[in-house]
């Protein structure tokens, strides 16, 4: 399968090529770049050295292909969408730019008037967890935002339960800093980031919208920035309607995750790591899943991590190619981690 | 065929001897087979310590 990346200079784009470029099913074409057109990718992703000779194209060369990844920043491919649908078959977005199905929700988030409505309910919202059988049959899939997969993965199964207030949520998320891009700006600075904790949104953060469309419930999240490179940790508090125990939290989440390739319970009795923690997850696609029963306060916290750039990202988008494709769910993403890290 | 008293996570018999303590393969819990007919587990008791009080 030939695809190409649109794009492709920033973290997530080096992410996707880091995966496509040993993906056995995969070759990669094209990378595309106006800011870095002519230069080898290796320039921008120094890690591939020797695995690629490719160089940068400018978005104007951009050639057909079977399968598209646009890795640009969010309204950049907005407008170009039918030309894309029409150059490749298929289309994985990781932007936000086709993620939320009611249009109006892009005002309101995005402070933009969405120029394609009509596509937003042919899009899928790419969490195979939520949506593998749309996604196998998609010629447009979304990919989700690094913390709204975090808090959907993390909710999702109590959500669909009926057990916990729908309306009394909230999200407390933190997250490492190539969230932020490439091009992240002061708030990027070592001198700024380096031992940062901020609440750089401790409410009205974007993907509050992306949480609440796939969970069902009404979401109060609030982000912060903390002193990693890698990571999202999503804390998520439910207030329960009526009584239960841990062994029925272990039900619900097992009949939910129990089968599934990249989600794992983590909730263990001892040792250091007894639940979900990013570090450990750095490189990898999968998102660790923990919960704990607070009976004093009627209250179930539930725990998500994962690789911002990986499961919150790339790792994701290759998992929706597989299914697209109709290879292993598996296939290019069986790096299990490190440890220590 | 028994469970985790812990998490219910199903625990079978296979070669476990009776008073042996193995962990829970989901959730770490160190269990301690108490009957091998009928197969039962329990919560391993903790190592008690004397801390010369």
């Amino acid at each position: 399968m030939n695809v190409s990346i649109v794009g492709g200079s920033g973290y997530t784009g080096g992410e996707l090529l880091r995966l496509l470029l040993r993906h056995p099913k995969v070759d990669v074409a094209q990378v595309t770049s106006d800011s870095m057109a002519g230069k080898p990718v290796v320039r921008a992703h120094p890690n591939l050295r020797r695995l690629t000779d490719l160089r940068f194209t400018p978005h104007s060369d951009l050639d057909p292909c079977d399968l598209l990844f646009l890795a640009m920043p969010h309204g950049r491919g907005m407008d170009r969408i039918p030309e894309f649908l029409a150059r490749a078959g298929k289309v994985i977005d990781l932007s936000a730019d086709f993620r939320l199905k009611d249009p109006g929700l892009y005002r309101t988030y995005y402070e933009v008037d969405h120029p394609h409505p009509e596509l937003l309910a042919k899009s899928v919202y790419g969490l195979p967890e939520v949506h593998r059988e749309q996604i196998r049959d998609a010629t447009l899939v979304s990919g989700p935002g690094c913390i709204a997969t975090a808090a959907i993965l993390a909710l999702h199964p109590l959500a669909a339960t009926g057990l916990i207030h729908r309306d009394r949520v909230v999200v407390d998320a933190k997250t490492g800093s190539s969230a932020g891009g490439s091009d992240g700006g002061l708030a990027a600075a070592h001198a700024e980031r380096s031992g940062v904790m901020r609440a750089y949104a401790p409410a009205n953060h974007r993907h509050t919208a992306e949480i609440e469309q796939e969970t069902g419930l009404r979401v109060a999240l609030s982000c912060h920035a903390i002193e990693a490179v890698r990571g999202i940790l999503a804390t998520c508090h439910t207030f329960l309607e009526e009584t239960i125990t841990e062994k029925d939290l272990w039900r619900i989440y097992r009949e939910a995750y129990g089968k599934e390739p990249f989600v794992r319970i983590v909730k263990e009795a001892s040792g250091l790591y007894r639940l979900p923690e990013p570090k450990i997850l750095a490189g990898t696609n999968f998102c660790d899943v923990g919960f704990v029963l607070d009976e004093h306060a009627g209250r179930v916290v539930t725990i998500a991590a994962l690789d911002n750039l990986m499961k919150g990202a790339a790792g994701n988008a290759v998992q929706s190619m597989n299914l697209m494709a109709g290879y292993p769910e598996t296939m290019g993403l069986e790096f299990v981690g490190l440890h220590p890290v | 065929m028994t469970e985790c008293p812990e998490c219910g996570r199903a625990i079978e018999k296979q070669n476990l001897i009776e008073g042996e303590i193995f962990p829970c393969p989901d959730c770490g819990l160190e269990l301690e087979v108490t009957s091998l007919a009928p197969f039962r587990v329990d919560t391993a008791p903790r190592e008690a310590e004397d801390w010369g009080e």
